[in-house]
């Protein structure tokens, strides 16, 4: 009998009838065996008498407990009772002993747990904390065990620990799962991986690993590792697979039970977990470390996500629309953010490459215009939005000029070839009066399309830095008085210059040529301006280090809008040529460059309605001298 | 030889041997008494023969169902 290891749990053996039965059986000898168990004849050793008793505590049936006797016996009910005590015995002692083994051993997974625990939580390194955990695992509930983790792709399962008291073999274990990763559809891990199921295999016949093995060779290797009793648990936290979780153990006396399954997934669960924490950290530390850098761009960067709300608004994108984080984090784009939904709908966010399209947005000073690019990912856009205001209005200026200057040139050149054509008519006589009435209109035409020119030189020339001003003293009662004089000849009668200048004599640091420029552009303004008619006033003052120039009209004014533009290259206060004042846009903004070339200041105060005065300011050649 | 076993020497035959079988049974009730694993207690009563020596066999073996409840499989075995 002693040959058979296992045997199943049939009324046809004697053994297994007590057990099943529960009932002990008493054979005085062989010949009587095998008249009761005819199936067991002929295979039994040189045994007489055999009792079987069942191991039974309250109901519960253990196992069984053969006596052989050498010669054949016969049992009186003495006998009998005494054999069943001494098997009541052992059931009971069996029974004790294997619920002392059970609080054992159940008090020694709760330490191994807690000890797991406790080093899952030591570190937010994951990769060194798996590896404690491997070697923790080793052998106190397995053989051998081994770690892989899900690589970058999301697919790819690589092994990130083996853990083996033999070195050789866990080189071995290490190794074969690179040679041989898992393909699609094979048991084992990576069905693990995909199903999010444990694989329990308390057993591993020999037929499981030829079905497994990739090829011969790969059978050796998984037949050296002994593999004979596996368990392999996914690593799931959040719904996300992160990995799997081998163990093995070799020992075929010892193969996994269900309590090793449940320790090993309360295990895995853990892991994950501890896994789980560590990654997150490590992305909300790249994000901060990104948003820490995205705060500092110049760009507004804005991530909105699937469901509109916006997750990401940099320090770039506050300042733009005026809006601070706080009050759109976690709200929905189209609401918090006035002017986001058109916005957005014009914004080609698939698009390879990018296209960066210039859109106007809302924002607390007004609108702006910006350059958008957006993004699709994962879980929703990512936008830029550079302020491109600037530029804008300047392209936009810039278009206004070619207009402008066009006409500008086109006014004179049109009055001189008319005023020609006239003159050279030979069928007609013209008075002397009327022709030279046609030569001063000729006169005064090419003066005006030489002050164009002259101010698009002047504007190249302050472009290119290539200007230098010559410095001396310059007394500025004589400059205004040949300003005005000049200005005198073609002024329009309803307009009335008057001048006032202080007693003391003002002399100034300047450049006489360039500051002659900047006045006479200012009195031509203030004429422009002064469409209605009316004074224009001019005063000569002094202050302790500083020269003053003063014009004031009492023309139309500059609208207040305007009033802080005025200076601004190609800027016109009136673009459309509205009010038929004609200019190029560049007088101001070269009386200005010119002004500050010399050290001074040009500034306005106006009036819409009421008339402007600009004041130039320079310092006195005396405190130059003097500071 | 100790007063006890001179007695014993001295009682009728089948007196001596249910003695001889108690005492064997007591030995046996020690032992697994002071078992405390499954382990020592098939160690009691097959490995050292107490088990056996108490019953009087010659061999024996104890065989224990398997958590499927279907199946026994041998856990200790001994010919004396």
């Amino acid at each position: 009998m002693t040959e058979w290891r296992r045997f199943p749990l049939v009324d046809e053996l004697p053994l297994s009838r007590a057990v099943l039965r529960c009932e002990p059986v008493f054979l005085t000898s062989q010949a009587e065996r095998d008249r009761l168990f005819p199936s067991l004849r002929g295979r039994s050793e040189d045994g007489h008498a055999l009792v079987c008793l069942p191991l039974v505590v309250e109901g519960r049936r253990l196992g069984g407990l053969v006596l052989s006797f050498a010669d054949d016996e016969e049992f009186d009910a003495e006998r009998r009772t005494f054999k069943e005590t001494i098997a009541r015995q052992v059931a009971q002692a069996l029974d004790r002993t294997r619920l002392l083994d059970a609080e054992r051993t159940l008090r020694e997974r709760i330490t191994f747990l807690a000890e797991a625990g406790e080093l899952l939580r030591s570190s937010l390194d994951y990769e060194q904390t798996l590896a404690q955990l491997a070697r923790h695992a080793v052998p106190r509930l397995a053989d051998w065990c081994a770690v892989d983790m899900v690589g970058d792709d999301g697919t790819e399962l690589l092994r990130l620990v083996v853990e083996h008291p033999d070195p050789e073999m866990k080189e071995l274990a290490r190794s074969v799962g690179e040679r041989y990763p898992p393909r699609p559809g094979d048991p084992g891990r990576a069905n693990v991986l995909a199903s999010q199921e444990t694989q329990f295999l308390p057993e591993i016949p020999d037929e499981l690993l030829a079905a497994a093995a990739q090829d011969e060779e790969h059978l050796a290797i998984l037949r050296q590792l002994k593999l004979h009793s596996a368990i392999v648990v996914p690593l799931v936290a959040r719904g996300r697979s992160l990995g799997t979780l081998t163990l093995i153990r070799s020992d075929t006396e010892r193969p996994f039970n269900e309590a090793d399954l449940e320790i090993a997934e309360e295990l895995a669960r853990r892991a994950a977990g501890a896994v789980d924490q560590a990654l997150l950290f490590r992305e909300t530390e790249r994000l901060a470390n990104a948003a820490r850098a995205l705060d500092h761009v110049a760009e507004a960067v804005v991530l909105v996500d699937d469901r509109d709300a916006i997750r990401y608004w940099n320090g770039s994108a506050a300042r733009l629309v005026g809006i601070p984080a706080d009050a759109v984090l976690g709200k929905r784009a189209r609401e918090a953010i006035p002017g986001w939904g058109e916005l957005a709908d014009r914004v080609d966010t698939d698009a390879s490459p990018p296209r960066a399209l210039t859109l106007p947005l809302p924002s607390s000073r007004g609108e702006r215009w910006c350059s958008v690019l957006g993004v699709r990912f994962a879980q929703g856009h990512v936008y830029t939005l550079r302020d491109v205001t600037a530029e804008h209005d300047l392209e936009r200026i810039r278009s206004d000029f070619v207009a402008t200057a066009s006409h500008e040139l086109r006014t004179p050149l049109a009055a001189i070839y008319g005023a020609i054509r006239t003159i050279r008519r030979p069928d007609v006589e013209l008075p002397d009066a009327q022709r030279e009435a046609f030569l001063e209109m000729i006169e005064i035409e090419a003066e005006r399309l030489r002050m164009i020119a002259s101010q698009l030189l002047a504007a190249g020339s302050l472009d290119a830095d290539s200007l230098s001003p010559s410095v001396a003293p310059v007394d500025l009662d004589a400059l205004v008085r040949g300003v005005l004089a000049a200005a005198d000849v073609g002024r329009p009668a309803e307009i009335a210059f008057t001048y006032r200048a202080t007693r003391k004599q003002v002399i100034a640091l300047a450049d006489v040529e360039l500051l002659r420029q900047v006045l006479t552009s200012v009195l031509d303004n203030a004429v422009k301006y002064s469409p209605g008619g009316g004074r224009v006033k001019i005063t000569l003052s002094r202050s302790e280090r500083r020269a003053r120039i003063a014009v004031a009209d009492e023309g139309i004014g500059i609208p207040e809008e305007a009033q802080g533009r005025i200076f601004e290259k190609f800027f016109r206060a009136d673009p459309s040529l509205r009010r038929g004042i004609g200019g190029t846009g560049l007088g101001l903004y070269i009386a200005r460059a010119l002004t500050e070339k010399m050290d001074g200041t040009i500034r306005v105060v106006s009036s819409p309605g009421s008339g402007s005065t600009f004041t130039i300011e320079l310092p006195l050649a005396r405190a130059r001298v003097r500071g | 030889l100790s007063l006890v076993d001179r007695v014993e020497e001295q009682l009728p035959a089948d007196v001596g041997t249910a003695l001889t079988r108690a005492r064997r049974l007591q030995a046996l009730t020690e032992a697994l008494a002071d078992a405390l694993t499954p382990q020592q207690v098939l160690a009691a009563v097959i490995d050292t023969g107490l088990g056996l020596d108490a019953a009087g066999a010659s061999r024996g073996l104890i065989a224990l169902i398997d958590d499927r409840g279907d199946t026994l499989t041998i856990a200790a075995s001994r010919r004396r």
